[in-house]
């Protein structure tokens, strides 16, 4: 038992006594077969729970910057001769002893296992690193090795490396991956490489104990404890103890930009002094605790206070060596246990370590459980490179240690080499220092800096030390700061105390006035205003005000247009003693009426119909004659009121995040204290004032009204409610004089100097006329100052930050591009009278540098908000900082942190930091990563609800040439951490404004949908991004980005629209890649289906599955790089995502558009048009098809031949070499180059592959079987078109007299009648063979068999089709263009619903039609003149009809057109057409056959272009479900194997069973002796095979009926099919009577005797006493066995060699008793061949 | 657990219980959670005016 400790204290060893007994209980309760014990062999050893984390973590990393992660390294420096060969010795024994640690890992059946090397010499390199300074070339050299991936498939987890420094200085460096070692190891590694190499170097042996088991043993052992369930009590306890625990613990880190070559593990030793260790084992002893606990508990303590999260995990490594036969083994057997740590309600310290004390000891109990599992069974969210429940961990070191002790050798140094990564976040580990103990702090280099480390560390000792000292103390009430921080801070945020002049800004407006009374005191468009018009008229109103009763603390609403009425209005407010509240007359009414009504306004000021009234409020028109006279007689003196500087001057109603806007009540010396710092802060030079171009509903415009008036200067109103075009044109004109400008940095960007780069002579004569501009309300890009610095150079630029609450501004910061950096600019000091605090969560002040809210107090501290008294008091709170007797602070909701400037940064709106999926996310982050990226102009992020997504919204600067979404997210993927990349990207031609000039987030539009985006992106290429650019450019709010998604899925658009009222059915795939990788993912996560756009993760996906399932595709499409879809896998999980990037990547590779990808194109296409080695359309879609199926079969070529009588086998297989030699296309390979597939065409005289199964030593029925299983398997094993060969043999031996040849080669360059030739081919060649054999036999000159078997060598000359001119090719394309314009698709009635993307797997139906029936189409066929194909294609129409309902449908064919076919070689040369069926009114059949005639003939000839051609012209929607143009077809079989095709051989054709589809149904004729025979195969999609069954037997009887009686209307011919279908529903068929209209095929079992026979035979094997004719062998019960039973019996009945297969492929009476006559025939046939050669052997 | 606070101009807030208040500042009487005190103050604190203006209003 170990725990994570090493202190020696009475209360450790008390509560490791109690975890002892704990664990001891247990052990006692355990059954014996708990016990570890070695494994059998035979079974694969899987990995342990460890391994397969760092197994994952390995492939996570590999090719990456994190490819060292995993790893771990020791540097053991060694001073003396070190006997090298001993060392060699040591480590081989080493490796011998240890299976773990030549063990390698690998992949079967979807699951890893591990793969025991055989013990091999040590692998020792030696390096002799060179320089100046050996030493720390060798540490660098070395720091390079710990950082080199471990390829664990291939390469042994531990590497052995000598770094010679000089003769007697050297280094052994080890380096090992945690797959096979931890900490622990290090110690038995050492301890035994010692004694090993003691003995070694004595030329002994060492006594080493013998390891009772291996890793692999206890591996199993732990897998088998988790699959009986021995966990289920404790994963109970722990997922209650771990319900509702943040799946994400926020640590402070200061995220900076990862530079490229950052590490991305880092490591940070700082000491722990002796006096804080010595506290620390004080607080141990009095409290019974370990000292990992303290430490835990004020590492907590130290996380809480950064972050104010109440709850957190951490992590703490345990050895998980509690098994004593687990001690001296090498091995990974750490396990981390989450504690779960409570620190809510400010506790004290003493509270504090108590429930740390306790939640660890809960904790450790169930510390056997393994990390991995429990993560699984929580359930929680993944994310790549973050641990889903521990970010953060801690341990203090307790693994036993033992040095190296090489005889005649000085260890010098011993330290871990780092490999740069980090395996969490944040580890900080406590091992014992020189005097104290040593914090090693591993970090991700990606998110803390350094500096963050050292003060984590030095705050983590604070609450150490307070802990020992002052343990009541609670936390949350002490500070964190020392003294100097302390005093610093306090200086940073007092801004400068300044005397405030006496009264309001209404004595320094009235001061002015005085001055200069003729002063004009604002401009309004003609209208100007002196200061002492402005004066009288205020004095008047406000007098009128008087005398309706407003007074002090009055509050008048103000509804006016931006003009004079409205500055002498808000004047005469003030004159009056009350205070004014603006009402925007944008505003909607109802918004305006709730701010008068919640401000509790006493009167309304407004102007024409602004404003309606207010029930209960008073509104005075003042352009209404009533008011103008009674203003006018008012006196224009001053009232003289003696204005209270506490008294309340403005209301001004700020909207919040949640709920109703509130009005935050401004007294006047808040605004006394702002106006006078900005009449002392921003210089208005020669200028003449300000210009109010905005609504003073925001504060903005306080400084644009009273600054102006405290000075004597003008303002200069813009009233144009849309102002910016006005303000524009004011700043465009050279000779506008103005003094100060204030402005939103929105504004700012909207009214962007167009020439200022261009034109300086234009902006040169600008230079005088504004003197200050001030920016605020919103961050200050620096980027957006710097065109209006070189337009305006010598004006002064200000960033103001200041909420409404503690009036317009309360910090300010002046930006010069010269001499400031880029990014945002800082937020500044505070101004007069002001202080700034940033505070954390307990309201202490952080250290510089560290993000908390900002609060701000001094004298622009507001009342509060009018009639919210909760909320002032929450929003306002007790200023403990200033000293000041009751003075308040206001909690701005801002973050933001000091620099070491002290300067204030501002970082974002508290209420930004959202929580998105669990993750803390700051918006404003967002922001800036999206506005750093080049062409993105402005920014705003906001999250959404339902769905949750983060939205970023931005804008392009107009020169943005290559501004796409891809780019975009590349460059965020880069530079923000995985939770904070926006979900959706929408660019807009510009962000909506409020009319205070800050972005609208109410006006943003809807995203419309984002789950494509990820897709979108994958799927970009060059030649999209370009339209989609363009296309972004001109949309307009709405689309923007989305659009493009949808622009891009256009192909299949189509698709989308046939499903009629479901719109975008996004879950659904929508190619055959998704297809595929869905039906992967439900495999894997158990479900029956999955939705292309839902997350991996959330349906119960864990890291283990993820890479299980990209191991799969990686099988699937063995060249993709399976590495970047794991990462995708994490990125992005999504069936959707993970296909766009399978499709990218295959486009990549094949150069073909990958909208294309998923589309399948016509399964053949022409060929043999164009010579090699171009490949045709038809090829390069099998091509690509195969690509995306790599070990489908559907392109398989199967053939068997079983071949009976004396072979010479040699013969024959010198005769396939000489095949393939003799055929280019069977020596074709294609292999992919960058312009896309290209065949090449391998020389002659490699032979082809021909491998060879001997069966003779089984038994025949054992040999058939085999035989069975050996066609099945041939006809499933893929070819690879690049490797190549394209074709292949297998000869079978089944015995001496039987062999059955098995060749395969690859629809893309044969097709059946290839086939023919081929075999033709093969027949000549044996025969040439044999007699060559014969010939070098006897000895004799082999002349006549040599120039027989040259002369068949030299291939013929590829014949080249003429290529059709180009009016023939326009004839027909018009023909198909009219013939098929409109044709649905034909919709069968199925057994099952479509699927979204056809499998192509199929199998067959064979029927045979009586032999009258047979003769009946013959004869039809001649009488009209035509084809029995003609016949068939009529009947199979009608039969379509029938089955569909439809008259308007096409059926293919290609064997209507083999005569065109050319003849002697081998390649693809289908062609197919689709042959329209016109059945509208109730033809006769005769007369359905004549259109058949005429369709066939017709289509023969009109082949001067390709299908595919007609199917591009055509462009039927494209659809994955179903084949293009038709989706049934009929075929003539090629003429069966001539029996006598091999000389001397008998040739028979074993059927390959059908396991695909090309087609929904195919009906394939072929002539069997006198019969016609009818092979269906149908998709195993759609149908059943009783379905197809019927489908057979309708054509039958259709046939039958349709021949005895041409003229039969398709009614009747339908009406009967009904009938037949009917009853072979209702039993089998066949039983019936000849209803007389022809022969039903139930009248025409053929071999009723046979079958009677045979029923008997089925009734006995299967004990079942009645078998009707068309009962399934296999529905009835029977299975392989059984099959196998009943063959043998059969075969005994019969004397005949009758195959298994029989069975499975005729498994009625009716199907198989003719098979058995034949099979019967046959070998009666044979017998008889034989004995007449046995009768003419000489004897 | 938070209690209600006032200063001398009859302005409310809260402030954590376990922590001494600031200068200027004392309690109201009601301690509990920050709805509770919350509520409190809706209660009591009828005029945001601060109480100097309330008096020299009240007294003019």
């Amino acid at each position: 038992m170990q725990l994570p400790d090493h202190g020696h204290d009475p209360a450790r060893a008390a509560a490791e006594q109690r975890l002892l007994s704990r664990r001891a209980g247990r052990a006692k309760a355990r059954p014996a077969r708990d016990a570890i014990e070695p494994a059998e062999g035979g079974q694969p050893v899987p990995l342990s729970c460890g391994q397969e984390r760092f197994w994952l973590v390995n492939q996570l990393a590999l090719g990456t910057a994190e490819a060292g992660a995993g790893n771990f390294a020791f540097w053991i420096r060694l001073r003396g001769r070190l006997d090298e060969p001993a060392l060699r010795a040591a480590i081989t024994e080493l490796e011998a002893r240890h299976e773990v640690l030549r063990t390698v890992v690998g992949q079967a059946d979807g699951g890893l296992h591990q793969h025991v090397l055989a013990p091999a010499a040590a692998e020792l390199a030696v390096e002799e690193p060179s320089g100046p300074d050996p030493a720390a070339a060798a540490w660098q050299r070395a720091e390079e090795l710990a950082r080199e991936e471990f390829d664990l498939a291939a390469d042994k987890p531990i590497r052995w490396t000598l770094l010679r420094l000089g003769a007697e200085d050297q280094v052994l460096l080890i380096r090992i991956h945690h797959v096979a070692a931890d900490g622990w190891s290090e110690a038995v590694l050492n301890t035994e490489l010692s004694a090993l190499y003691a003995a070694a170097a004595l030329g002994s042996t060492a006594a080493l104990p013998p390891l009772p088991i291996q890793y692999g043993d206890y591996a199993r052992w732990q897998r088998d404890r988790l699959a009986s369930g021995s966990f289920a009590t404790e994963l109970e306890e722990l997922r209650e103890a771990l319900a509702g625990a943040p799946p994400v613990t926020d640590l402070p880190y200061h995220r900076r930009q990862l530079a490229e070559d950052a590490a991305l593990g880092e490591v940070a030793q700082l000491p722990v002094p002796r006096e804080l260790l010595t506290a620390a084992q004080e607080i141990c002893q009095q409290r019974g605790m370990s000292l990992f606990m303290v430490l835990l508990a004020c590492y907590a303590g130290m996380l809480h206070r950064y972050t104010g999260q109440d709850d957190l995990v951490v992590g703490a490594p345990v050895a998980g060596r509690g098994r004593p036969e687990l001690a001296g083994l090498v091995g990974f057997f750490v396990n981390t246990v989450p504690i779960r740590l409570d620190l809510a309600g400010d506790p004290t310290l003493d509270e504090l370590l108590d429930r740390t004390r306790n939640r660890s000891l809960a904790a450790l109990a169930h510390q056997d459980v393994p990390i991995e599992v429990l993560v699984e069974e929580l359930g929680l969210p993944r994310e790549p490179g973050r641990h889903p429940l521990v970010q953060t961990m801690l341990q203090v070191h307790n693994t036993p240690t033992s040095e190296v002790e090489f005889p005649g050798l000085v260890v010098a140094e011993r330290k871990q080499v780092f490999s740069g990564t980090s395996a969490v976040e944040l580890t900080v580990s406590f091992l014992p220092g020189e005097d104290g103990l040593e914090a090693l702090w591993e970090y991700r280099g990606d998110l803390f800096d350094r500096a963050t480390i050292q003060r984590l560390h030095a705050d983590l000792l604070r609450i150490l030390a307070r802990a020992g000292s002052d343990p009541a103390t609670r936390l949350g009430q002490f500070e964190l700061i020392d003294e100097p921080e302390r005093q610093l801070l306090q200086a940073w945020s007092t801004g400068p105390a300044a005397q405030l002049p006496h009264g309001t800004v209404l004595d320094l407006v009235q001061a002015a006035a005085a001055r200069a009374p003729q002063q004009p005191a604002l401009v309004c468009g003609p209208e100007t205003v002196s200061y002492a018009d402005l004066d009288q008229r205020s004095n008047r109103l406000a007098n009128h005000l008087i005398e309706r009763g407003i007074g002090e603390e009055s509050v008048v609403g103000l509804c006016l247009e931006r003009g004079a009425e409205l500055i002498v209005a808000i004047l005469a407010v003030l004159k009056a003693g009350a205070g004014y509240l603006p009402l925007d007359p944008d505003y909607p009414p109802e918004r305006r009426d709730y701010m008068v009504t919640d401000a509790g306004a006493q009167l309304v000021l407004s102007s024409g119909e602004l404003m309606a009234g207010v029930d209960g409020v008073s509104t005075l028109r003042l352009d209404s004659d009533h008011a103008r006279s009674a203003i006018a007689a008012a006196p224009a003196t001053a009232p003289g009121r003696v204005l209270d500087p506490a008294g309340l001057a403005y209301v001004i109603y700020t909207s919040g995040s949640t709920g109703k806007p509130k009005g935050a009540a401004v007294d006047h010396r808040g605004l006394l204290n702002y106006i006078s710092f900005a009449a002392a802060c921003y210089p208005m030079g020669t200028g003449p004032g300000a210009v109010l171009h905005s609504s003073i509903s925001f504060d903005l415009t306080v400084t644009s009204v009273f600054l102006p008036l405290t000075r004597g200067g003008r303002i200069s109103v813009i009233a144009e409610r849309q102002p910016l075009p006005a303000l524009a044109e004011w700043l465009a004109e050279p000779d506008r004089p103005l003094g100060f400008l204030k402005l939103t940095p929105a504004h700012f960007r909207a009214l962007l100097p167009q020439d200022a780069d261009s034109s300086s002579s234009a902006t040169a004569t600008r230079t005088a006329e504004v003197a200050s501009f001030v920016l605020g309300g919103e961050g200050l890009p620096a980027e957006l100052v710097a065109p209006w610095q070189a337009a305006f150079p010598r004006a002064l630029f200000f960033n103001e930050y200041g909420p409404t609450e503690t009036v317009v501004g309360c910090a300010v910061q002046r930006y010069d591009a010269a001499t400031m950096p880029a990014g945002m600019v800082p937020i500044g000091r505070p101004i007069q009278n002001t202080e700034l605090h940033v505070l954390d969560a307990a309201g202490n002040r952080v250290h510089p540098g560290v993000v908390g809210e900002l609060y701000v107090g001094g004298s622009g501290v507001c009342r509060g908000y009018l009639g919210r008294p909760g909320l002032t008091a929450r929003m306002f709170v007790p200023d403990h900082l200033s000293g000041r007797a009751g003075a308040r602070l206001y909690r701005t909701g801002d973050l933001a942190r000091w620099d070491a400037d002290g300067v204030l940064h501002f970082i974002g709106r508290a209420d930004d930091q959202v929580k998105v999926r669990g993750h803390r996310v700051e918006l404003g982050e967002i922001d800036a990563a999206l506005r750093a990226c080049a062409g993105v102009a402005d920014v705003v992020t906001v999250l959404r609800r339902e769905p949750e997504q983060l939205v970023s919204y931005y804008t392009g600067e107009a020169d943005a040439g290559e501004l796409t979404t891809l780019a975009l997210l590349t460059r965020l993927r880069a530079t923000l951490p995985a939770p904070l990349v926006p979900d959706v990207l929408h660019q807009l031609p510009s962000l909506p404004m409020t009319s205070g000039g800050k972005i609208d987030r109410a006006r943003l539009p809807e995203p419309r949908s984002h789950q494509h985006l990820y897709c979108g992106d994958q799927h970009d290429d060059d030649r999209h991004s370009e339209d989609r650019h363009s296309e972004d450019r001109h949309g307009d709010d709405q689309h923007g980005d989305d659009r493009n998604g949808d622009d891009r899925n256009g192909d299949d658009g189509n698709g989308d629209n046939r499903h009629g009222g479901r719109r975008r059915q996004v879950s659904e795939p929508v190619n055959a890649v998704e297809a595929t990788i869905c039906q992967l993912w439900a495999a894997a996560l158990n479900l029956d289906q999955v939705g292309t756009d839902e997350d991996f993760f959330a349906l119960g996906g864990h890291s283990m599955l993820a890479a299980a399932v990209v191991r799969e595709v990686g099988r699937t499409w063995p060249r993709l790089p399976a590495q970047s879809l794991l990462r995708s896998m994490f990125n992005a999980p999504t069936v959707r995502a993970l296909a766009g990037q399978v499709i990218e990547l295959m486009a990549q590779a094949l150069s073909q558009p990958p909208v294309d990808a998923g589309l399948r194109p016509a399964p053949e296409m022409p060929a043999g048009r164009r010579p090699a080695p171009e490949m045709s359309q038809g090829q390069r879609g099998i091509y690509f098809l195969q690509q995306l199926e790599p070990a489908g079969f559907e392109f398989l070529v199967p053939l068997a031949l079983e071949l009976h009588g004396d072979c010479d086998r040699a013969a024959l297989r010198r005769a396939l070499s000489r095949l393939r030699d003799r055929h280019p296309a069977l020596r074709t390979r294609f292999t992919l180059t960058d312009s896309g597939p290209q065949p090449s065409v391998d020389p002659p005289g490699q032979g082809m592959a021909v491998a060879i199964s001997d069966l003779t030593a089984l038994t025949p029925d054992a040999a058939r079987q085999q035989l069975a299983d050996l066609i099945t398997e041939e006809s499933r094993t893929p070819i690879d078109l690049a490797v190549g060969p394209i074709v292949r043999a297998r000869l079978v031996w089944l015995a001496a007299d039987r062999q059955v040849l098995i060749l395969v080669t690859h629809h893309i360059v044969t097709d059946g009648r290839s086939t023919e030739v081929l075999l033709a081919d093969l027949a000549a060649l044996y025969e040439a063979e044999r007699s060559s054999t014969a010939a070098s036999s006897t000895a004799a000159g082999s002349t006549a068999a040599g120039s027989a078997a040259a002369s068949i060598d030299e291939a013929p000359a590829e014949p080249v089709p003429a290529e059709p001119d180009e009016a023939t090719r326009a004839g027909d394309l018009a023909y198909w263009k009219q013939e098929l314009a409109g044709l649905p698709d034909l919709e069968l009635a199925t057994d099952r619903p479509r699927p979204q993307v056809r499998s192509g797997r199929g199998a067959s139906v064979g029927l045979r039609l009586p032999a009258a029936t047979s003769e009946l189409v013959s004869d039809l066929a001649r009488q009209h003149a035509t084809t029995e194909f003609a016949v068939l294609l009529a009947s199979v129409w009608l039969l379509m009809a029938h089955q569909s309902g439809q008259r308007d449908f096409a059926v293919g064919t290609s064997s209507a057109l083999r005569d065109a076919g050319s003849v002697g070689t081998v390649g693809l040369g289908i062609e197919q057409v689709p042959l329209r069926a016109r059945l509208a009114g109730d033809p006769s059949f005769a007369e359905v056959l004549l259109q058949a005639r005429d369709q066939s003939r017709e289509a023969l000839v009109r082949q001067g272009i390709s299908f595919a051609e007609i199917v591009r012209e055509l462009a039927p929607a494209r659809d994955l479900s179903r084949t293009p143009l038709f989706q049934v077809a009929l075929e003539f079989a090629l003429p069966g194997v001539d029996p006598a095709l091999f000389d001397g051989l008998r040739t028979i054709e074993v059927a390959v069973p059908v396991t695909v589809s090309k087609y929904d149904l195919t009906f394939t004729v072929a002539h069997s002796g006198d019969r016609l025979a009818v092979e269906v195969e149908y998709a195993l999609d759609l149908f059943d095979r009783a379905s197809v069954e019927r489908i057979g037997a309708a054509l039958m009887s259709l046939l039958g009926a349709a021949t005895a009686d041409p003229e039969a209307s398709m009614s009747a011919l339908l009406a009967g099919i009904a009938d037949t279908v009917a009853t072979a529903v209702a039993e089998p068929a066949g039983r019936e009577a000849d209803d007389g209209t022809g022969e039903p095929p139930g009248d025409q079992d053929p071999e009723p005797e046979l079958m009677a026979v045979l029923g008997q035979a089925w009734a006995g094997v299967l004990a079942r006493p009645d078998i009707g004719p068309d009962d399934d062998f296999f529905q009835l019960g029977g299975d392989s066995l059984l099959a196998l039973r009943l063959v043998s019996q059969l075969r005994r009945m019969f004397g005949a060699e009758l195959p298994l297969e029989l069975i499975f492929r005729y498994p009625t009476l009716r199907q198989l008793a003719p098979e058995i006559e034949r099979a019967v025939m046959a070998e009666l046939d044979e017998l008889s061949q034989a004995e007449t050669a046995d009768a003419v052997r000489p004897a | 657990m938070f209690k209600v606070v006032l200063n001398a101009e009859e302005q409310y807030s809260l402030w954590p219980q376990s922590k001494p208040n600031p200068p200027g500042w004392t309690d109201e009487g009601t301690v509990g959670t920050e709805e509770e005190c919350l509520a409190r103050i809706e209660l009591v604190w009828t005029d945001l005016r601060p109480l100097s203006v309330r008096t020299r209003m009240g007294a003019a």
